[in-house]
């Protein structure tokens, strides 16, 4: 299928800002919904929101049409929320969660806790960076294993397993509200 | 397909990125399979729960990348030599746009001040305006944010090539969510 955004960013290369603010129209959206994800200050996610196409403008002519231009921009969002968790030394407790979940989720309890927006954003935040990143862009920006493994730099089967343990704590996580919210 | 893969493919699934022949396999273990169907079901409800209605900064975002797209000097990555004439091209027009809007206030009246000025027109937004109805308006009429907000919150707008600047006014006022349009001088 064409990439209907590749147009677009070689436009931008030409130095077409018309085309850069078609290119920001297409993305911003989900672009800012992924930072905001990880981000938990809104002013700090427009501002690397910002970065980001700031980049695309200086760096559209270094696209080299290997992957869809989605999947490119993304590239740059990933490494700078990466970046920026690296330069602020935050120290993620979520790196302590185990990667691998012995005791089964039970799928009614976590369906049940999937109607409580809070439950839902708790246990997103209790995932660990790179099942949060992975499955973030997995579910909600709907890339595909392939275009997430170009994004994080990894094998499409390291993007496999992050999105298989991210899923598996996630309705762990939920499996437990649900159960408490029944109680 | 073993158990383990149609697990690890679940979420791929939900979001509609596998691709046909992997699609068929995971609708033939799902459709065999209760717990998968009920993991689907979970999965698909999680998505519509956690829809982030995060207000992305839209098209006051665009109007900050256009202003410091305006004063960028940073290099350029290096381009194809195919597409050397854009950049030629390119730089010929952002030579002629690239000048500095300065909004000054003098007595009772707004003026620009500055050599040249690259936008049509002026504008302020009505303060009960929404970014969306903003957004809609501008996609509508074609119009970009090139500069702005000032200090006293106006708008530099660009117009598309070849539009009439007083139906783009007209249709600004129309819409109730400007306060103020005039032309850019």
């Amino acid at each position: 299928m064409a990439d209907e955004l590749a147009p677009l960013l070689q436009a931008v290369a030409g130095g077409d800002k018309a085309a850069l603010s078609g290119l920001y129209r297409a993305l911003e959206t989900p672009l800012y919904k992924f930072i905001r994800s990880r981000l938990n200050d809104p002013h700090e996610a427009a501002d690397l929101h910002h970065d980001v196409f700031m980049e695309i403008w200086r760096k559209a002519g270094s696209f080299e049409g290997r992957s869809t231009v989605k999947t490119w921009v993304f590239g740059i969002a990933y490494r700078k929320v990466i970046d920026r968790f690296r330069k602020g030394a935050r120290t993620d407790l979520k790196d302590e969660v185990p990667d691998q979940i012995d005791d089964a989720p039970n799928p009614e309890a976590a369906l049940a806790a999937t109607q409580e927006a809070g439950h839902v954003r708790h246990c997103l935040d209790e995932l660990k960076d790179e099942h949060r990143l992975a499955v973030t862009l997995a579910f909600y920006q709907d890339l595909g294993y392939r275009e997430i493994a170009e994004i994080a730099k990894v094998p499409e089967g390291t993007v496999k397993t992050r999105v298989y343990h991210a899923k598996q704590l996630l309705l762990r996580c939920l499996s437990g509200r649900g159960v408490e919210g029944a109680v | 397909m073993a158990e383990r893969e149609i697990e690890e493919l679940l979420v791929f699934y939900v979001g509609g990125t596998l691709d046909p022949i992997e699609t068929a396999r995971m609708e033939a273990a799902i459709a065999a399979d209760p717990a998968l169907e009920l993991q689907v079901a979970t999965l698909r409800a999680l998505r519509e729960a956690s829809e982030e209605t995060a207000q992305s900064p839209g098209e006051f975002g665009l109007a900050r990348l256009m202003r410091d797209v305006e004063t960028d000097s940073a290099p350029r990555a290096a381009m194809p030599r195919t597409r050397i004439w854009q950049a030629v091209a390119g730089i010929a027009v952002a030579a002629f746009l690239a000048q500095a809007v300065l909004v000054t206030q003098s007595s009772d009246e707004v003026t620009l001040a500055g050599e040249d000025v690259s936008g049509d027109l002026i504008v302020a937004f009505a303060p009960d305006a929404t970014e969306g109805a903003i957004r809609d308006l501008l996609v509508s009429e074609g119009l970009i944010i090139v500069d702005g907000p000032s200090a006293l919150g106006l708008y530099v707008l660009e117009l598309p090539d070849g539009a009439d600047p007083t139906a783009a006014t007209d249709a600004l006022v129309a819409s109730g969510l400007v306060e103020s349009v005039e032309d850019a001088p």
